[in-house]
Formats: structure tokens, C-alpha cells, sequence
């Protein structure tokens, strides 16, 4: 599972066709005027009356005459032989199993071995013919001059060009399918005994739901990425073991329908050890725990945590103490006011305008709307006093007191609305029995949990459940009793939490009947009517908090029932926040976003290979288009060699080469820049021995030559966009519509449309006998 | 704006060939203008090199002309849609060896867009016609050359054409399928079509065209009816019937009272077609028999037409295979 899967960005990816097609258009037309000024005296009437003619030829499509020479061209393919390719695969087909069979003990390598192979011998098989059909096609038929009795017909060139790609599809495509059906039986014949040895489906076929993954450090703040321990793959990030830190997924879409009555978790995470541990360690893993966690909170204002002079304020804010955070304000807002800025030169506002930037204020807002318009003028005034002190200019004392007034009026809404804050912004962190993880070269863990979760809470947890209940029974009058506390609680604590055991109920109740009692006789409690009020005028739940954080009331034994979806997933696009925590000392866990996800239902490993195979279709869809297009303009062999180029340059691995190189990671690749080197005998540590001039020519015309490598990377495809599909079932996962069946399919669809343009275009307006 | 009596007007049509640098390679057609009318058979002739076969690819638009221009059944040569009403004929029979005639026939016909139905019918008419009924679903690459010619001339005709282009129609043909071709274009005539044909073999031109340009080096030397440019002003013909000693003693003497002094009688002969087409249809009434010279010559003037397209085809195609 080394691969990350992002879902398809349509405007993004829509953006980024466009523009080389609209490139490309420009580059056309300058070329066909270029052509009119060369072949006729009135170049302006020749080029417009060409485009017309042209348009014209796009609008008098018939599908008869696609029909037709799309049908000529598959017998074409077929009468030469194209099918011998079975001769080729059959043989593959018996023998393959003999030496595959025995590669691997496990079953899952065995599966993606099997897989692997099969995919792969078909598309090099396809691959090959399509490649030397597509590129030979027209350059022969104009050689032989069969193409003259087509075009003196009513056949337009761009019929021409669809046909002749439907066609070559047409026989991909079936190609395709009878070698995939058969791969699709030779793989699962593979597999009846490896099925009742390991008690597991091996053609499994996992639906995972990722989600995106945060970081909260060791002392508890969150950050983008965990520790690196020196691996130069920065594919994963580490948690420290033993500490606050945390790796943070939020999966999306988390509710019943989707997920069901179990919650099943699946991961594969990398150990990192700092030193040898004892044998248990080793042999059993790390020791590693998931907690649930519906925390507003900390998803509004971790974030103003960060900053040595903000700190204690955000750290208030995430544990719901408001009016601790605002006596913080007042001080920092006085501070800001009275001394001079070299008296604080641990105010980081840059990081306080990130910090505010990044919080979900659209979600604060549905809160407090006050509060948040408070969060919102502060972030403004706030990114003003960071501009101030990034650029060192205008005056920053003012700018420092500037922010000291919304510092104040944050302070006052605070003081006024932190109670309700606190109510309707609840903390619940379900912590879930740990494991010991499988390392991830040898497999992965899954964890399964069901929908009501049975969990000792935090502190806050125990508070919110006391003031629920003794709320509750006030409410209902039954908490006073013959001008006392009722004996009676521990019946309505089963009442509201029916996975408590009777006794710890009794000792929880005895509890709750002594500190109200103790309450009452100390004053601040009153029996008005039946029923208890606070004197002070609190609500329940600050006043239950003070007896917890009072120790008057210790929720020892306390369990509670939490419902995943009605507790802990919040939001509209019903979030899950899930914390990973290793808990062995001195050991780091080392996580990608890819390697938590939630399993939904497995999905059938038929069609799921049947979305691989159509992404292969769709690659060979591309080829296709390509050796056509080019088989327009160029001749065979020359198409042939084209084609190949663009295929491997469109191999990932080329592909980030060529990010690498015009991005300038890799130094002393260019041009001309090499070629001096090689001359002088020097490396790209030493650098060319030339004037600082020269370096300077030779810098920017390698540029120049570095921006034309990125536009021709920009309009070549991808093509592991294709193979992912491959990836995917190998590794026993679905293959997913959104990011990769989509993206190959709109990738094909991008190259179709403008290269059977451009195809049709140079066809048209290229003489077939010219000499 | 075109007249409506003609079918192909070309003026001032000049085709130059260039290098990839744009440097004049050959100035194949210079500054030509001729037109075609409606119903005749015009003959395109000139020595190889003349510009011919390059004239009629730019009446089709396979090649575009450097200056000057073509107007053809009211279009430009450029407009695709004037090839619903033209067939083409190329010099060599280009099509697709792997299909057959039907094959052939019905994908021609769907490039025309004809239903289904209309294509069946007019294939089933034109093999009929060329005589390729019994090998009809044998594929191309296995036929003759006279065979490929005749397939290639259905495929012409499949969408009815108002205007037929003939490179070289008889070229690689045998002297039966040459008159059989003839015939056609005789027919095609007859039948209101327009016939453009260019051709090395001038007695067939001769044979069947109204009227003839003659090219030569890209540019046009003659242009005219053929009647019209090979009339021999200065000297009579007359044929008859056999005639004996008696009478053309008499026909002297009548000659030369008018004063003809330099006056040729003799048997006529026939040619070489002539005698062959009739050694042919002999054979076929009397297999296994060897003709001498003089029953052949006893039949000499017999018409020797009359002999059907398909049977002489189907003899033909009964050596090739």
C-alpha cells in the first residue's frame, strides 16, 4: 500500500486541459495562416475558407460512414493477423501458474503477485499490437493509396480519423475482454486451497474510506506533520510513543448507511525503534490505541495555541475554561497597550494570523454568530499587526495596540457567552482498547468496534453526564426528598446508562447524594419549591465541573456508552476524528494518510477487475489516439517511435524526473549547463568555471529549455493515472470511480476530443499525392 | 458563376510541386483552363508527365492547386460534399484487398450514407454488371487485374454518379474487358452521365470520347471534338459491301473521270481487336475447335459485338482462376 489516493479535482483537472488545448488551438491556427501565406496569394480568404470548410466537415458527421470505415478498419486488423496474439497468450496462460504458484507463502503477496501479472501480460500484449496498428494504419493506407478511393467519397477526414480510432478501440476492447475473462478464471482458479489453508478470501476486495491526516506534536499542538526520524522517504510521519502526540484522521461521510453497525478500521503502520525492547516488543509489536473524539473545541482553537504569548490563551480556549481565556486577553491586551513592542519579542503574529486562518470559523458561527464576527475582526486586525511586523514597516507599537481593543471586546463576549460556549461545544474523547500493530512489511491490523462504544470518560465526559442527570432529575422534582438529597439516584444513573454495573451506581450515587448535601449545608445550593437552585445562578454543568475540578465529586468506576454516529460524528459531512497514539516508550509509529482507513462493505473482486481492466482499455484508448494522430501527420515507423516517446515520458517515474528538473531540485541538469560540465570536466556540486555573465546567459537559456520540457510534460498524459486501477486490486482494494476510474476516463475523453481535432485538421488540409 | 451547361470548369489552374524549403521542384499544370460539358465523354490526353492524372487529383481534391481555380458540378474542388455526385475511377485499382466484392460494394455505399436496402440492390446490379457474380465473395487480393479494374469500376459507379472520372480506365485490361469498358463509358454517356477519362491508349479514346484536350508539358496543346480534329479534309472514304473485279473496275474509272488520280481501293481490314473478339466468341459457341485463317476470314465484317459483358468477364475470370 504504497500509493496515496486523492479524489479527483474536476476544475482543477478541467483548468489544466484547457490551457494546452487553448495553447495548442493558438499554435494551430498560426500554422495553417503560416500554410495559407505559402500556398495562395490571398492568405487571409485561403485560411478562413479552409476553417470553414473544416467546421463545416465537423457538423456533417454520419455515423454510417464512421460505421463504415470503423468496421473496414477492424477487418483490416483482423485480416492482418492481429489475433495471432492468443498465440502468444495461451502458452502464458498454461505455464504462468507454474512458476508463480510457490512465490510467496502469503496469501496476499500471492494474490498481488497473480494479479500483477496477469494485468500486466495483458496490457504489454494489447499494448503492442494496438501500438503498431495505430501508427501503420493511415501511413499505409495513403501509401497504397487505398485512402484516395475513401476521400473522393463523401467521407470527411474526421470521419476518417473516428473510424479508424473506433476501430482500433473496437479491437482493443475485445481483445481486452476475452483475455480479461480468461485472466479473471486463471486468477481464481488460483486460489480454491490458499481459500481453506488461510480461513480468508484472498481475492478480498477492500472499500476503504480515507480520510485526511493532521498531527498534534508531544506537547500537544497540532501541526502538519509528525517527526521525521531520518528516513529520507518522506512518504510517512512519526508519533512519538508515550507522549501527547498524536496522528489526527478525519474521515468524511461517516454515517450509518455507509458504514453500518460496525465500525471496522484498518491500518498498516511503519515502527521505529529507539531501542531494542524487550522480546514482547518485538515479536508483538508496538503497542499502539485509537481514540474517538468529538472535540469542537480543539478543531476551533488548537490553532491559537501556537505562539509563546497566545499559548495559555488557546490552551483555555480548547479545555473550555472561557474565563480563564479572558482574564489572558486582558493581560496580553494591557501588555500590547502599555509596553513597547521590544518588551514582547515573543508575540508571534505570524503565527497567530496562520493560527486564525486556519480555524473553521463557518462552524464556530453556527455557535456563537457574535463570538465568531469577534474571532473573524480579531483575525483581520490581528493579520495586519503580522503584516506590519513581517515587512518591519509602518509603525508597529500601533499596530501591537491596535489589536488590544478586539483583545478586550474578545474578553468581555467571552465572559458573557462562555458558559453557553461551553455547553453547546462538548469535548468527548472515547478511547478504544489498544493493540499490539502488525509491522507494516508483514500485514496489516484490522480492528472492528460496534456503534455504541463503551468507554471510561475524561473528566468533562463524567461532568457532562452528572449534570445531565442531576439536571434532569431537578428538572423533574425528583432530587430533593423530605428536605434532602434523594437516596434515589442510582436507579436513574442505570436509568441513563444501562452498561454501568449496579454497584458502581450505588457508589456513584452515594457520591453525587454527599456532595449536594455538602453543597447544600455550605450555602450554595437552596431547595426552592422541590427542587434545588443555584445560588450563584450557574447552570448545572459549570457547577458540577467546580465539584470535579474541586475533587468534591470523584467519578471513579465510571463508564459510559458512547453511539458513534449520534456522539461522535459531528458536522455536516458527518466527520470522524480519530487520534492514533503509540503508547510504548521510546518507540515512534510512523503513519501516511493512506495507512488508517475505515473499511466499508468489500466490494466484488469481478467487477473491481473489470474496473481495472477498463482502465486499461482506457490507456490503450490514449495510445490509440496518439499513434492515430500521429499517424496523420508523420509516417509509420516515425509515429511508431512518437507514440513510444510520449508513453514512456508519461511513465510517473519520467514524470517526476521532469518535475524535478524544471522545478530546479536537480542541479546541473541544464542544457547547456551539462554540456559545459562534461567540457570542463566538473560536477554540479562544483559548477560550471565561467564568468558570472556567462552562468548567468547559460542560466537563463536553460530555463527557456527547462519551460519548454514542463509545457510538453503539461500535454502529455499520465499514464499511471491508468494503472492505478492495477495498483489497487493488487494491493486487494476496489478500484474507486473517483480517483481513478474518473480521472482515466476524463483523461481519455481530453485527449480524444482535440487530438481528433488536430488529426482531422492536418488530414484535411494536407495533399495526399503530394510529391 | 459556373454555366450551367458545364459540368467542370477549370480556369488558369497552375499546380507547382515544392521541396520542403518551398523551392520550385515541377511546374506540373500551367495556367490551364478548359471546361467540361454536361453528357459528353471528354478524353484527357498527353505523354506521360503532361499534367493529366495531377489535373484530375486536383479536380478531386487530393491535391490543391497553386493558383487559379476549379469549379466542379457547381462546387469547389475542395468541397467534399460535391463527391456524392462524382465517381472516380483511379489508375490503379486501390482498394482494400482483404474485403471482397460485396465487402466492398456495401462499404463503399455506406460512405455514401445509402440505406442498407439501396446498397444491397445497386451492389447487386453493379456486379451483375462488371460480370464478378461468381467471384464475389472471393477477396480482392485474389483477383486478376482485369478483375480489379471492373471491381474498382462498380465501386465508381455505386452512388449513380453524375460525373465519372476514368485514370486510365483500360489500363491493364484484356481486349474484351477494354470493349467492355468502352461500352460502358458509351453507355454511361447514353445515359446523361458526364465521363472525364485520361488514358495512354488513344485509339480508346478515340473510340469514345466527344471531345479530347490534349496536354503537354502541364500545359494545353489541343482541345476540340474528336470528330472535328481527326477528319481528314483532303481525302474520301467510301465502304461497301464485297465487291467483284467488274465493279471496282468501274469505280476506277468512275474516279478517275472526276480525276482522282492517286486513288487506293483495297480490302479492308480488320483489326487486331476485332479478330480477336471474334476468335473469342467463336471459341465459346465451338469449344475445341481450331479456326484457320481462312474461316476466320470468312467471317470477317460480322459484327462482332453483341457478345454480353458478362459472359466474355466470366470467361475471363474462368482462365484467371
Amino acid at each position: 500500500m504504497d500509493f496515496d489516493p486523492t479524489p479527483f479535482q474536476f476544475s482543477t483537472g478541467f483548468m489544466n486541459w484547457l490551457r494546452p488545448v487553448l495553447i495548442l488551438a493558438i499554435i494551430g491556427m498560426c500554422l495553417g495562416m503560416l500554410g495559407a501565406v505559402r500556398s495562395s496569394k490571398n492568405a487571409p480568404a485561403a485560411f478562413m475558407g479552409g476553417l470553414k470548410s473544416w467546421l463545416a466537415d465537423l457538423m456533417a458527421l454520419s455515423p454510417r460512414r464512421i460505421y463504415a470505415l470503423a468496421v473496414l478498419t477492424l477487418k483490416e486488423c483482423v485480416r492482418r493477423k492481429a489475433l495471432f496474439v492468443f498465440l502468444v497468450f495461451a502458452p502464458i496462460l498454461m505455464l504462468g501458474g507454474w512458476y508463480l504458484n510457490q512465490a510467496s507463502t502469503r496469501v496476499d503477496l500471492q494474490r498481488s503477485l497473480h494479479v500483477t501479472f496477469m494485468l500486466t501480460v495483458i496490457t504489454n500484449l494489447v499494448f503492442i499490437v494496438i501500438l503498431f496498428l495505430s501508427c501503420w494504419g493511415i501511413p499505409e493506407d495513403i501509401r497504397l493509396r487505398s485512402m484516395h478511393t475513401v476521400v473522393t467519397k463523401p467521407a470527411r477526414r474526421v470521419e476518417i480519423v473516428i473510424g479508424r480510432i473506433i476501430g482500433i478501440s473496437s479491437l482493443a476492447f475485445g481483445l481486452l475482454l476475452v483475455m480479461g475473462v480468461t485472466g479473471l478464471i486463471w486468477i481464481q482458479r488460483q486460489y480454491p486451497a490458499a481459500e481453506t489453508e488461510a480461513g480468508q478470501n484472498p481475492l478480498e476486495c477492500r472499500v476503504p474510506q480515507y480520510g485526511s491526516l493532521t498531527f498534534i506534536n508531544n506537547e500537544g499542538l497540532p501541526t502538519t506533520s509528525g517527526v521525521n526520524v531520518g528516513d529520507p522517504w518522506m512518504y510517512r510521519s512519526f508519533v512519538q510513543g508515550s507522549t501527547d502526540a498524536r496522528a489526527v484522521w478525519h474521515f468524511a461521510g461517516i454515517t450509518p448507511d455507509r458504514i453500518g453497525d460496525t465500525l471496522r478500521m484498518e491500518s498498516r503502520f511503519e515502527a521505529f525503534r529507539t531501542i531494542k525492547g524487550d522480546d514482547e516488543s518485538i515479536e508483538n509489536g508496538i503497542e499502539v490505541q485509537y481514540t474517538l473524539v468529538n472535540d469542537l473545541r480543539a478543531e476551533c482553537f488548537a490553532a491559537l495555541s501556537i505562539g509563546t504569548t497566545f499559548r495559555p490563551f488557546g490552551d483555555a480556549m480548547r479545555a473550555g475554561d472561557f474565563e480563564v481565556a479572558a482574564d489572558i486577553l486582558d493581560t496580553i491586551a494591557k501588555a500590547l497597550e502599555t509596553a513597547p513592542e521590544t518588551d514582547f519579542p515573543n508575540v508571534d503574529f505570524q503565527n497567530l494570523e496562520n493560527a486564525i486562518l486556519n480555524q473553521t470559523v463557518p462552524e464556530l458561527k453556527r455557535v456563537k454568530s457574535e463570538f465568531a464576527d469577534l474571532i473573524a475582526r480579531f483575525q483581520v486586525l490581528a493579520t495586519e499587526a503580522g503584516e506590519v511586523h513581517r515587512d518591519q514597516s509602518g509603525d508597529r507599537a500601533a499596530a501591537c495596540a491596535d489589536v488590544a481593543d478586539p483583545c478586550r471586546k474578545l474578553a468581555a463576549q467571552l465572559r458573557k457567552d462562555g458558559e453557553a460556549l461551553f455547553e453547546e461545544m462538548p469535548s468527548i474523547r472515547v478511547p478504544l482498547k489498544s493493540f499490539r500493530m502488525t509491522e507494516f512489511h508483514e500485514g496489516q491490523d484490522q480492528t472492528a468496534y460496534n456503534r455504541v462504544v463503551i468507554y471510561a470518560p475524561d473528566q468533562e465526559g463524567a461532568t457532562r453526564f452528572f449534570a445531565q442527570v442531576i439536571g434532569d432529575m431537578n428538572e423533574a422534582g425528583r432530587l430533593v426528598q423530605d428536605g434532602g438529597i434523594t437516596t434515589e439516584i442510582a436507579p436513574v444513573l442505570l436509568e441513563a446508562n444501562d452498561r454501568m454495573e449496579p454497584e458502581d451506581a450505588d457508589n456513584l450515587a452515594e457520591k453525587i447524594e454527599q456532595a449536594l448535601e455538602s453543597e447544600l449545608d455550605a450555602g450554595t445550593l437552596e431547595i426552592q419549591n422541590g427542587k434545588l437552585v443555584i445560588v450563584d445562578g450557574r447552570r448545572w454543568l459549570r457547577f458540577v465541573r467546580s465539584l470535579i475540578n474541586e475533587e468534591k465529586l470523584i467519578p471513579q468506576g465510571l463508564t459510559l456508552k458512547a453511539d458513534i454516529y449520534e456522539d461522535l460524528v459531528r458536522g455536516e459531512q458527518d466527520i470522524l476524528r480519530v487520534e492514533v497514539a503509540c503508547l510504548d516508550d521510546m518507540m515512534y509509529l510512523g503513519m501516511a494518510r493512506s495507512e488508517l482507513f475505515i473499511r466499508l462493505d468489500d466490494a466484488s473482486f469481478s467487477t473491481a477487475y473489470a474496473k481495472a481492466i477498463l482502465n486499461i482499455a482506457l490507456m490503450l484508448g490514449v495510445i490509440i489516439v496518439i499513434g492515430v494522430q500521429a499517424s496523420c501527420i508523420v509516417k509509420g515507423p516515425v509515429s511508431l517511435v512518437f507514440t513510444l516517446t510520449i508513453f514512456i515520458i508519461g511513465q510517473s517515474s519520467v514524470q517526476v524526473l521532469i518535475n524535478e528538473i524544471t522545478g530546479g531540485q536537480r542541479k546541473g541538469t541544464g542544457m547547456i549547463e551539462s554540456a559545459v560540465m562534461i567540457a570542463q570536466h566538473k560536477n554540479e556540486s562544483t559548477g560550471i568555471d565561467a564568468s558570472r555573465t556567462a552562468q548567468k546567459g547559460i542560466e537563463l537559456v536553460d530555463n527557456v529549455g527547462k519551460g519548454f520540457l514542463g509545457s510538453i510534460k503539461a500535454i502529455i498524459p499520465n499514464f499511471s493515472t491508468f494503472t492505478d486501477g492495477s495498483s489497487y486490486l493488487s494491493a486487494g482494494f476496489d478500484v474507486p470511480w473517483n480517483s481513478s476510474v474518473l480521472p482515466s476516463l476524463l483523461t481519455y475523453i481530453g485527449f480524444l476530443i482535440p487530438s481528433i481535432l488536430m488529426a482531422s485538421a492536418y488530414l484535411k488540409f494536407r495533399e495526399l499525392e503530394s510529391k | 458563376m459556373q454555366n450551367p451547361e458545364n459540368v467542370i470548369e477549370i480556369r488558369n489552374l497552375s499546380k507547382v510541386y515544392r521541396d520542403f524549403w518551398g523551392r520550385e521542384k515541377v511546374r506540373a499544370v500551367k495556367s490551364l483552363s478548359l471546361d467540361v460539358k454536361k453528357g459528353e465523354v471528354f478524353g484527357l490526353l498527353g505523354p506521360n508527365g503532361s499534367g493529366k492524372t495531377t489535373t484530375m487529383k486536383m479536380l478531386l481534391g487530393l491535391l490543391f492547386p497553386t493558383s487559379g481555380s476549379i469549379d466542379i458540378l457547381g462546387c469547389k474542388a475542395s468541397d467534399v460534399s460535391k463527391n456524392e455526385r462524382i465517381g472516380y475511377l483511379p489508375e490503379e485499382s486501390y482498394l482494400y484487398r482483404f474485403l471482397n466484392a460485396d465487402e466492398t460494394l456495401d462499404f463503399y455505399g455506406r460512405l455514401f450514407d445509402m440505406p442498407a436496402a439501396e446498397r444491397k440492390e445497386r451492389a447487386e446490379k453493379l456486379i451483375e454488371r462488371v460480370g464478378l457474380k461468381d467471384a464475389r465473395k472471393r477477396q480482392l487480393k485474389e483477383y486478376s487485374k482485369g478483375m480489379t479494374r471492373r471491381i474498382g469500376l462498380a465501386q465508381a459507379l455505386i452512388n449513380d454518379p453524375e460525373l465519372v472520372l476514368l485514370d486510365e480506365p483500360t489500363s491493364g485490361l484484356d481486349p474484351l474487358g477494354t470493349r467492355d469498358m468502352k461500352d460502358l463509358i458509351l453507355k454511361l454517356r447514353d445515359e446523361g452521365k458526364t465521363v472525364v477519362l485520361c488514358s495512354h491508349q488513344l485509339a480508346d479514346v478515340q473510340d469514345v470520347s466527344d471531345r479530347i484536350a490534349v496536354l503537354f508539358q502541364g500545359e494545353l496543346k489541343v482541345l476540340g471534338g474528336v470528330d472535328q480534329l481527326l477528319e481528314l479534309r483532303e481525302e474520301t472514304e467510301i465502304r461497301t459491301g464485297n465487291l467483284s473485279d467488274e465493279g471496282l473496275a468501274e469505280v476506277n474509272a468512275v474516279l478517275e473521270k472526276h480525276g482522282m488520280s492517286n486513288t487506293k481501293i483495297q480490302k479492308p481490314r480488320a483489326d487486331l481487336e476485332e479478330l480477336f473478339l471474334r476468335t473469342v466468341r467463336e471459341s465459346g459457341e465451338r469449344p475445341g475447335r481450331r479456326f484457320t485463317a481462312e474461316e476466320m476470314a470468312a467471317t470477317q465484317g460480322a459484327d462482332p459485338e453483341g457478345q454480353p459483358a458478362a459472359e466474355g468477364a466470366a470467361s475471363e475470370e474462368k482462365s484467371d482462376a
